[in-house]
């Protein structure tokens, strides 16, 4: 006869776990202005702008935002769906949303200007993804003096992240760089970051699902008792505190053009005591129901998978509420053997309409939805509050090209999923008058997360019709 | 105003891409080497002079000649095409005038007015609308001009040092410099494995303006130092055992009130022991048994899926516990420790089981004590504490207060670990977190050791700064201290902090006698820690590192595995060491009658006779047309598709890695190959393919130069094995180059290179002086470059020399603050 065992490693699942967010998973995430009396905080009813005007005193979950980024537009005839309003046929592509349907709205006629040449000449995949979340016209340059501007997960992150452990959260499946030359003298940094915390500072994503998890809950393979932990933690502020000093000190001694490095320097150790005070205030880190990820899966789709589920994992515990995912970088030229393409990505999405090249898009345009699709849906199917997940959430899909084998920047490809705490109806094709700026998408979006915004981008406004 | 003054005060707004660098100062050596005479033939220059060989005659600056000569047939007739109407011929509308002289001195005196005449051009201000507009590849050669001629630097003026930037340490020197402080051996634990990959420019990762810090960088560096300081010394040895925690049994059995196990039937006890640090640990099991038959419980230890050992249980459950000791080398972190009961029977109704009363784990044992970083660290030890009193149990008859002791500890560790003398606000600062941990209850040692982690995240370990006493001044040039300079030297030749030789001789002020520095870079290069320069250096320069994780198309190369692919890097590895350590002629690089094998590799040479896994040197048969790193596999291969080799690749491998001269990158419109070549059908050679696309005048301004190099190297496929055909048919690996000269296969490719090796030696000390400043080039670093490949040159083309003209540059050793940015 065989008890039956309890293996912590046996219980865990992203969506079905039915355990409600704990009093102590709110005080950690809230913060000290939140520590009140306990909220009811999985009631329905008010925005997270709502809950920021009002101080916090407010029965909402908070509203999450994540934009995804797809590399080298997609092949559009499929791409587009038919019909109207509510009554839209899905198109081929698309098709992998049919069970999220209702949660998903298409929109079409959203325009990347600031993508366009503009008179710097080539180098669209550069600014495709420079702009994606900017808005901005990236300078053309591959050498340390790159300009763009702050990303609007950023700028929503600047605002409201100081509210959660992390304010922000990074993903993508290919690597991040800083410098080099990329794609037609754009630096890599345009290339492989649409996270930028100002102008000239992009925002490394993080590529390896075992690095995020490490970064949201700390090396759990080495899970202390409270008591060392907060040992720890109060060794790490003592560190912290003579960092500070030394590198003071060392500024005395430097001139302008260390500047930069120093600033950088000393923001990070700021951000890292930062989360140490919130770490030792707070009440003891929820421990994650799932087990950490051995690395990076070998298989792609896998990969994707895991990456959105850290997301899925720290919308969940409140660990964060902005997040970018950035499925490849911008002209990514990712092989995809488990569908049989040995041909890179962006090779193929210059195909001239040969019919074999434009059939092998098609697949990547459909394999990297149906990834997202499968995300969605876990969002829908994870409780939260009083709701879903998904209910709490908004989350873009998209690409800053529509169609790769031209290269154009108008009328492009994106997806809104989730209702954002009822702000926005779901289950429609969207049409916008062509030219209509993706930034006033955004700007509708830093609305919802509660972050005060007068312009962005290129935003001419906000967007009209998210509500029905 | 001639512009030979030190600073170029347009680089700062220009601040242009080492591409636009670069090709100002390779253009003309590209095309020096395309227009190379052919082998065996009379050199051109003796029947039709090329520019080069007149200005040399002149002695002239043969880059100032060319921008002379390019403005006048390339520029100037577009200008009178398109411009003179008014604004020259004596025109001068709006006060603009175009027809100004030719030479150098009036073109660098008017550069600002050319740039703005290009952007006006550019963006199609002028020529006004309803006059006769430029074509596109027109606009391309004025602007091309211009940008070039911005970016002229007299080649004999006075050398500028450039400026320095602190200088994170990157992967690889962190790593590495956590073995020369601490002992820590990187094979066994890489401290950097975790730390995020460092941006790479110029083609280095070492460049200090792109690499950067970010809360995830330091955050990993704060886990690196924790570790670091726990690996080297160790946690105190805890002379108690801990109990492993949370026992769950896998089957049949149950907990005992007295908090010990009874296992009835066979099946694991287990629960997990987090391991505080690597090292040798004790596993105690204290166990009883039911008999059956006579015979107890058989049980095995276990950690993770190792059983450690195999016990029979004799004592009786009702007596003493028997005890089963066993050791296990842990690596840190939790892991699943386990009690397998194997024999569970009843016999005779009598039935056996197996009682644990507990499990624990004593150690790491001997992990401090015996470790000579930690004697050298701890090489002083209190005798009392800080009221004086003697402390029990401690030998040693001075009396050593415990901040005495922390302060001699701490100055002599940071004097290593900042790499320069220590004053006493450094000490004051760590002296700081120690009182603050002894002040909160923590033990001697573990607050020194916090100390030291401290040390081990300040900015003074993590970054190299350099004191410059007027930082803001562009034009204020100073020496670099001794100590920043042996910093300088150790990461350039080790990749890793100086030694105590160089701290030494920093400490007495020698450095700066180029005596002492010439004898130190002999000395560091014979040292194995200068394998540095081979991992970093050379795995960067010729792309070695392309290598890490390659896959070929398995179809198309079934022969190519990880096995071939470390020979391939092992030989080139192997190459470029032996050229270092011997002291030999950089022209090897591009011609050489040895290289290093295997068996594995001398097969798919189609070598004979060499037998094993073992990389030896080996001298090439004479009609073999390997040699240099031009014909090895490793170049061969990462210089190619998955699928099929690259002439373009390879092509640009030359110009760009070797000579200097690479084109700028395709623009992202271009096509792949295969879509312009589609009319040609599945079995067209790439020759074929390639000259297709070159007939397209958009690609063929770059591929003119490109394609015919790599093409030469056709008989070597995707892996560098020699073919005679391609698709069926025989390989043409003949070129036709700008300028009439022809050539055919690699050997003659090989030898025309070799002919203009002071190219290749200009552009390998371009490459060496970057990896070493950390910096990029600029235009003002043409003259030290030129003097470096002219010392090098003027010593039979010696490596060694090359590094030792590097570190006697005026760039290695001297400095000067930034133009700030706007």
């Amino acid at each position: 006869m065989t008890k039956p065992a309890s293996d912590p490693n046996t219980n865990f699942s992203i969506t079905g776990q039915a355990k409600p967010m704990s009093r102590r998973t709110m005080l950690k995430g809230m913060g000290v202005a939140m520590a009140l009396p306990m909220l009811d905080a999985m009631l329905p009813g008010a925005t997270s702008t709502a809950l920021a005007k009002s101080g916090g005193v407010a029965k909402a979950a908070p509203t999450r935002m994540a934009m995804v980024f797809a590399p080298n537009g997609v092949n559009y005839d499929h791409w587009l769906p038919t019909g109207e309003g509510r009554n839209y046929q899905l198109s081929p592509t698309l098709k992998p949303l049919e069970n999220v349907r209702k949660h998903i709205n298409v929109m079409t006629g959203l325009t990347l200007d600031k993508a366009r040449a503009n008179g710097d000449g080539p180098g669209d995949h550069a600014r495709s993804a420079a702009t994606f979340l900017t808005g901005r016209q990236a300078r053309k340059t591959s050498g340390n003096d790159i300009r763009l501007g702050v990303s609007v997960d950023q700028f929503a992150a600047q605002q409201i992240g100081q509210n959660t452990r992390l304010p922000s959260l990074e993903l993508g499946t290919e690597g991040s760089r800083r410098a080099g030359n990329c794609d037609s003298g754009y630096s890599c940094a345009y290339v492989s970051n649409v996270a930028w915390a100002d102008e000239d500072s992009p925002v490394p994503k993080m590529t390896d699902p075992a690095d995020v998890f490490e970064q949201m809950f700390g090396d759990i393979s080495n899970v202390e008792a409270q008591a060392e932990r907060q040992a720890r933690l109060k060794r790490r502020s003592s560190i912290l505190d003579y960092v500070m000093q030394d590198t003071q000190r060392l500024e005395r001694r430097l001139g302008n053009s260390d500047r930069n490095k120093i600033d950088e320097f000393q923001t990070s150790i700021r951000e890292i005591e930062r989360r140490i005070q919130q770490a030792r205030d707070g009440v003891e880190i929820e421990a994650p129901d799932m087990p950490a990820p051995a690395g990076i899966p070998p298989v792609f789709a896998q990969h994707i998978d895991l990456m959105f589920d850290m997301m899925v994992l720290a919308f969940r515990m409140d660990i964060t509420r902005v997040s970018t995912f950035m499925l490849g970088n911008g002209g990514s030229n990712r092989r995809f053997p488990d569908l049989g393409i040995n041909d890179g990505h962006h090779s193929l999405s210059h195909h001239r309409g040969k019919a074999d090249m434009v059939e092998k898009i098609r697949k990547i345009d459909r394999y990297y939805v149906e990834r997202f699709a499968g995300f969605i849906d876990k969002l829908a199917k994870t409780p939260d509050g009083d709701g879903s997940l998904l209910d709490h959430s908004m989350v873009m899909y998209g690409s800053g090209i529509c169609d790769g084998n031209r290269h154009n920047h108008e009328n492009l490809p994106i997806i809104m999923a989730g209702r954002a705490n009822g702000t926005i109806d779901t289950g429609r094709l969207l049409k916008y008058h062509r030219e209509t700026p993706l930034c006033n998408l955004y700007m509708s979006m830093l609305d919802r997360v509660g972050a005060d915004v007068a312009e962005f981008g290129d935003a001419t406004g906000r967007l009209e019709q998210l509500k029905a | 105003m001639l512009r030979t003054t030190r600073l170029n005060p347009r680089v700062k707004t220009l601040l242009k891409p080492v591409l636009l660098a670069s090709m100002v100062v390779s253009w003309s050596l590209a095309v020096v080497l395309l227009i190379a005479p052919p082998r065996q033939s009379e050199p051109i220059a003796a029947t039709q002079p090329t520019i080069v060989e007149a200005a040399n005659k002149n002695k002239r600056d043969p880059e100032a000649v060319k921008l002379e000569e390019r403005l006048k047939n390339d520029v100037q007739p577009l200008l009178a095409k398109y411009c003179y109407e008014c604004h020259g011929n004596g025109k001068k509308k709006g006060g603009v005038k175009l027809d100004t002289p030719g030479d150098i001195k009036t073109i660098m005196n008017t550069i600002a007015d050319w740039e703005t005449a290009v952007e006006v051009i550019n963006t199609n201000l002028m020529p006004p609308e309803k006059k006769p507009q430029p074509t596109a590849h027109e606009k391309l050669t004025i602007q091309q001009w211009v940008t070039d001629a911005g970016e002229y630097y007299p080649a004999d003026a006075k050398p500028d040092p450039g400026w320095y930037t602190i200088h994170r340490l990157n992967r690889s020197e962190y790593r590495n410099t956590m073995r020369d402080l601490l002992g820590i051996d990187p094979d066994e634990h890489d401290l950097s494995a975790h730390l995020p990959a460092d941006d790479t420019g110029y083609g280095f990762d070492n460049i200090a303006d792109v690499l950067s810090m970010s809360p995830l960088q330091l955050e990993k560096f704060l886990d690196a130092a924790e570790q670091a300081i726990e690996l080297a010394f160790g946690p105190e040895v805890s002379d108690e055992p801990k109990p492993v925690r949370n026992l769950k049994l896998r089957n049949n059995g149950d907990e005992l009130p007295s908090g010990g196990h009874i296992v009835w039937s066979n099946g694991r006890l287990s629960g997990e022991f987090n391991f505080p640090s690597e090292g040798t640990y004790e596993l105690v099991v204290k166990a009883r048994g039911d008999m059956a038959n006579g015979v107890g419980p058989r049980m095995t230890i276990e950690v993770g899926d190792k059983v450690l050992t195999t016990a029979d249980i004799t004592a009786k459950r009702e007596g003493e516990a028997q005890t089963v000791k066993t050791r296990h080398q842990a690596k840190r972190g939790k892991q699943k420790v386990s009690v397998n009961f194997l024999n569970d029977e009843v016999i005779n109704k009598q039935d056996r089981n197996l009682y644990v009363d507990s499990i624990t784990v004593a150690g790491p044992i001997n992990n401090g004590e015996a470790n000579s970083a930690y004697e050298q660290v701890f090489f002083m030890k209190p005798t009392a504490d800080d009221k004086g009193n003697r402390l029990p149990n401690v030998e040693g008859r001075r009396r050593i207060t415990e901040s005495q002791a922390a302060r001699a500890v701490l100055e002599r560790f940071a004097t290593r670990a900042f790499r320069r003398h220590v004053g006493p606000g450094d000490i004051a600062g760590l002296m700081r977190v120690y009182q603050s941990a002894r002040d909160q209850g923590e033990g001697y040692e573990s607050a020194v050791k916090l100390a030291l982690t401290a040390s081990l995240v300040s900015p003074n370990f993590l970054y190299r700064p350099i004191t410059n006493p007027r930082p803001n001044d562009a034009d204020y040039i100073y020496e670099l201290d001794d100590y920043e300079l042996a910093s300088r030297l150790s990461y350039f030749l080790w990749s890793s902090m100086p030694d105590d030789r160089l701290l030494d001789l920093a400490r007495a002020k020698k450095l700066g006698d180029p005596k002492v520095l010439r004898s130190q870079v002999k000395r560091m290069l014979m040292d194995p820690r200068s394998n540095a320069m081979v991992q970093n250096f050379a795995g960067q320069w010729l792309l070695l590192r392309k290598l890490d994780g390659l896959e070929m198309d398995p179809s198309k190369f079934p022969g190519f595995d990880a096995e071939l692919r470390e020979a391939m890097r092992k030989e080139a590895e192997l190459f470029f060491a032996d050229i270092l350590r011997e002291n030999r002629s950089v022209t090897a690089f591009l011609d050489s009658d040895r290289t290093y094998l295997n068996e594995r590799l001398a097969k798919h040479y189609g070598i004979r006779g060499v037998q094993g896994e073992n990389m030896r040197p080996m001298s090439l048969p004479a009609d073999s047309p390997r040699g240099g790193v031009l014909t090895m596999a490793a170049t061969l291969t990462v210089t190619s598709h998955a699928t099929r080799t690259s002439p373009v690749k390879r092509g640009d491998y030359v110009l760009a890695q070797l000579i200097g001269a690479a084109p700028p990158p395709p623009p992202p419109d271009v096509p792949p190959l295969e879509q312009a070549t589609d009319k040609l059908g599945d079995n067209a050679t790439l020759r074929e393919q390639l000259a297709a696309h070159v007939a397209d005048p958009n690609c063929s301004v770059c591929h003119k130069r490109l394609d015919p190099i790599g093409l030469a190297m056709e008989n070597f496929d995707a892996i560098g094995k020699w073919r005679d055909t391609e698709q069926g048919k025989p390989i043409d690996a003949s070129g036709e180059l700008p300028g009439g000269v022809s050539f055919n296969g690699p050997v003659e490719l090989k030898t025309a290179m070799l002919k203009r090796s002071d190219e290749f030696v200009e552009n390998l000390s371009k490459m060496m002086l970057t990896y070493a400043v950390g910096r990029g080039v600029e235009p003002f670093d043409r003259p030290t470059i030129k003097s470096i490949a002219q010392a090098c040159e003027d010593d039979g083309n010696r490596l060694q020399t090359l590094i030792e003209a590097v570190v006697l540059s005026d760039a290695f050793r001297k400095a000067r603050g930034r133009e700030t940015k706007p």
